[in-house]
């Protein structure tokens, strides 16, 4: 480029000249003398040109020498660089006291890496493939499969009487103490449906115990649960939205609080209150149940969800689990619970009040046989009209951790049949019965927060539980002004080591106090009798 | 004289477990506690016990902690609430914890307005990303599409006034009102998006992306009125016993937080923070390849932008009636562990430090 100016400038200088000495009319001496002075700047630009051409190619000669030491200095460094990976793999230039992740991250995977990755991705793909195929149960539904394991060993003085029947747990010699045979349950639960646009989920739910038998050494296997639940509230996991349920089938009957502890897995206490037992509420029911709350209270700060109200409404046979109806009559359940919408932080805390309501319905029969408590109908062989039954119950639950307390008061009045027996001394034909308990508990270690219950862990940590309690419970079966002297009085002190979300171990001292009256205490209805149990229940 | 000595030994029986638990407590009864229980508000993915990000994280994986106790057999107990924030408050509540490393300003505000006795020791950092993604499938182009929609958050968390703050920065200054704004956690939250019951969502959008399940419609980087900053404190009652142990720990978290601003260890965190699964390693590259200056972000210092930015979260709460009483920073924060390992270390004006309004005025 440099030496293109330099001609051109040149023959620019020439043409001018020349194009001067034609137009002039020129005496001969002055174009001879014109001649030589175009020789001589011919010669000096040839000079010049020469000149320039020679610096022109020695600047451009240094600057080729230049680039080819580059070059070569490049091709060293190429090679010096190939040379290391070739004897060390990929290697970067590392700079003193470099970290090792940052060497890694300078470092550039080869073909042959990815291709070895790639080969494992298969290899893992292929492995749970063969795994789901072969080793991994497959389910049509989602499904969650539960279940628990119960073992006790009971001590009791005055020992257990030997019984007539040969049916039931009874001994058939005087017992003080013993193994109770192994007891245990399993449930299905699941989505048959999954509303994901509105949370409106179809659920299920199967569960079966075991119950045996002093007559025979098999286990008979009983249906517990079997229901369908259907959410007609959105269930959106928002804690701000209310819940409510549609459940139809064989169920718990939600009255109070210790009547629905019927399994092992949620029961704080061995045994449940007198009451449960003696109005008939310990047991399942067919039908269905609406039940929901209302305007929850939420305090987000700690994860606290408070239902101003909470509700459950039924319509049952009546007529225990696993049995078809034995009348025409459906039996109706109903229950409240109101809530304190506090803060956490608030000392009234989880405070709820409860109201429960059952009115019942059964054939009243002439050849009905009650014992001495209040029981729920069972068979009449012969109906001769429609009685009733109502079962009526309050309570009130405070549980801020550590300490709880409860207390529970329940009532029932059942129509009698005139002819049965126990009728003598209800002359107005109603049996009544009422108990109640109160439960003081203290709770230490982290079991019942859900903030440790959500804690990220590893495998199958749970951090240990303790609960202690004392509870009082008392149960009058006739409160007719005839029967007198029937009361009991129940007295228990329980420690509860929880070592997992469920699986505990209880151990439950009971005192007794059953009135007798102006009768002599027997080791059959002694006065006062002392009951240890350790129970424990392992719940998968 | 029989029933007497039945109530005694019941009396006997319930004290007896009682004073069996409160012996449990990490107070033990030398001039040492036996375990320090510290708590984050989070935890990995799938629930694994690991933090996820920050120079706290750090503490946790390079076990700090633990070799600052180790030769005195002092146990470190690490919790990891899944639940978040609240959860940690409820933890702390029902005396389970001793320290946090890393409180959000929501769930610290708030508990401090219910009653719980803590003091602020340091920042646990600062600043941050924010993504506001939608649905794929969603036609909206900008937040304003979205008003009347539903939107998630995990209520209680710093998350939700962020959310506020993003809905407020478009123009959106009553939140509850102008959306549906439902509380769900993080693994939820996720699931939404993907099935399309949410219309929307502060979230990290790269995994998302990936997959196909989302795309961002709004992203805001390092706005300090966006980010609050995260807090460590500890509980006031282990503050009074042991003031020693906590000037070690404080000491031991700026040594670490300065560790962690060394360019020559960018890459090693990234790693470290990639175990918990929240994040991949190349998400973490991507998020924190911007940050020229880690000591931006990995910041503990109590500085004039701390203190405003907490009382703005503090109006904030008024504002949005999240708590029902006052809240004062009288006697909240507690420098003198922070000061006095910063001259320890001598790294007092190591860190950059900002105004009021999140401006930096030392680099």
């Amino acid at each position: 480029m440099h030496s293109f100016k330099i001609s051109a400038l040149a023959g620019a200088v020439l043409l001018a000249l020349s194009g001067g000495a034609a137009q002039a009319e020129p005496s001969n001496r002055e174009i001879s003398s014109l001649k030589r002075t175009v020789e001589e700047l011919r010669k000096q630009v040839h000079e010049l040109k020469s000149t320039q051409r020679s610096d022109v190619d020695a600047l451009e000669k240094a600057r080729v020498d230049e680039l080819r030491k580059q070059v070569e200095q490049l091709r060293t460094l190429i090679k010096t660089q190939q040379d290391a990976k070739t004897a060390e793999g990929v290697a970067p230039v590392v700079a003193e006291g470099e970290s090792q992740e940052s060497i890694d991250a300078k470092t550039a995977a080869t073909k042959a890496d990815i291709q070895g990755l790639r080969t494992d991705m298969e290899n893992y793909k292929y492995d749970q493939s063969r795994l789901l195929e072969r080793n991994v149960p497959s389910v049509t539904r989602n499904t969650k499969i539960g279940g628990s394991i119960t073992a006790r060993y009971d001590f009791q003085n005055p020992g257990a009487q030997p019984l007539n029947t040969s049916s039931g747990n009874g001994p058939t010699d005087p017992r003080q103490s013993g193994f109770n045979a192994l007891g245990f349950g399993l449930n299905f639960a699941g989505n048959l449906y999954r509303d994901y646009a509105e949370g409106r989920n179809l659920t299920y739910r199967l569960a079966l115990t075991s119950a045996t038998t002093a007559a025979s050494s098999s286990t008979t296997v009983n249906l517990t649960d079997a229901y369908l639940r259907y959410s007609f509230q959105p269930a959106s996991g928002n804690a701000e939205d209310p819940l409510g349920t549609i459940t139809l089938g064989q169920q718990t009957v939600a009255f109070g609080q210790d009547a629905q502890a019927i399994d092992p897995e949620v029961k704080a206490v061995i045994g449940n209150a007198g009451f449960v037992g003696g109005l008939g509420l310990g047991t399942r029911q067919t039908g269905v149940v609406v039940s929901g709350d209302y305007d929850p209270y939420v305090d987000f700060t700690n994860n606290y969800r408070a239902p101003l109200i909470a509700y459950s409404l039924g319509l049952f046979n009546g007529n225990g689990s696993n049995r078809a109806d034995n009348n025409d009559y459906r039996d109706i359940a109903g229950r409240l619970v109101y809530t304190l919408p506090v803060d956490y932080s608030s000392g009234f805390r989880q405070l709820q009040i409860g109201a429960s309501y059952y009115r019942g319905y059964l054939s009243l029969g002439a050849a009905r046989t009650l014992g001495s408590g209040v029981t729920a109908p069972t068979t009449a062989t012969t109906a001769t009209g429609k009685g009733s039954y109502n079962r009526e119950g309050f309570d009130i639950n405070w549980t801020h951790l550590p300490y709880s307390v409860s207390y529970e008061w329940a009532y029932g009045k059942q129509e009698l049949n005139t002819a049965d027996a126990i009728a003598t001394s209800n002359p107005d034909g109603y049996l009544r019965g009422v108990g109640q308990y109160i439960n003081f508990g203290y709770t230490w270690g982290e079991q019942f927060l859900n903030s440790s219950k959500q804690q990220g862990k590893f495998d199958d940590y749970w951090p240990k539980s303790y609960q202690a309690f004392l509870r009082f419970d008392s149960w009058d079966p006739n409160r007719s002004a005839l029967s007198v002297n029937d009361k009991k009085l129940a007295t228990t002190l329980g420690l509860n080591v929880f070592f997992a979300e469920t699986t505990k171990l209880q151990v439950n001292y009971v005192r007794t106090r059953n009135q007798l009256g102006t009768a002599a205490s027997t080791d059959a209805n002694p006065e006062t009798s002392n009951l240890w149990q350790v129970q424990l229940s392992a719940t998968f | 004289m029989k029933r007497r000595s039945f109530s005694t030994a019941l009396a006997a029986g319930l004290a007896a477990p009682a004073l069996l638990g409160l012996s449990k407590s990490a107070f033990a009864a030398g001039g040492k506690p036996t375990t320090i229980r510290i708590g984050f508000p989070g935890a990995g993915t799938g629930g694994r016990p690991l933090p996820s990000t920050g120079f706290a994280a750090n503490a946790v994986f390079r076990g700090e902690i633990e070799q600052e106790f180790a030769a005195e057999g002092i146990k470190i107990e690490w919790k990891y609430f899944v639940g978040a924030g609240p959860a940690l408050n409820e933890s702390f509540a029902n005396g389970l914890l001793d320290f946090c490393f890393g409180h959000g300003d929501l769930p610290l505000i708030v508990g401090r307005s219910t009653g719980l006795k803590h003091k602020v020791l340091l920042s646990s950092g600062r600043l941050g990303d924010v993504y506001f993604v939608t649905p794929s499938s969603s036609p909206a182009k900008s937040i304003a599409d979205l008003k009347g929609k539903t939107l998630s958050v995990q209520k209680g968390t710093a998350g939700q006034l962020q959310l506020y703050r993003v809905l407020a920065k478009y123009g959106f200054n009553e939140p509850e009102k102008e959306f549906r704004i439902i509380s769900q956690i993080r693994d939820d939250r996720v699931a939404s998006l993907a099935t399309g019951d949410i219309a929307g969502a502060v979230e990290t959008p790269f995994g998302l992306e990936a997959r196909g399940v989302a795309k961002r419609i709004a992203e805001i980087f390092d706005d300090p009125d966006i980010s609050a900053p995260g807090s460590v404190w500890v509980g006031e009652a282990f503050e009074q016993q042991y003031p020693d142990i906590v000037q070690r720990i404080v000491t031991r978290l700026v040594k670490v937080a300065h560790w962690s601003t060394l360019e020559a260890n960018r890459e090693t965190q990234y790693q470290l923070w990639t175990r918990s699964g929240v994040n991949t390693y190349i998400d973490n590259k991507q998020t924190w390849s911007r940050v020229k200056d880690l000591r931006t972000r990995i910041n503990p210092l109590l500085d004039d932008y701390y203190v405003a930015a907490i009382k703005k979260s503090i109006d904030e709460t008024k504002k949005y009636r999240l708590t029902r009483r006052e809240v004062s920073q009288d006697g909240w924060i507690e420098r003198k562990y922070l000061d006095n390992a910063l001259r320890e270390l001598k790294l007092e004006n190591y860190w950059p430090t900002q105004d009021a309004a999140g401006k930096f005025i030392r680099t």
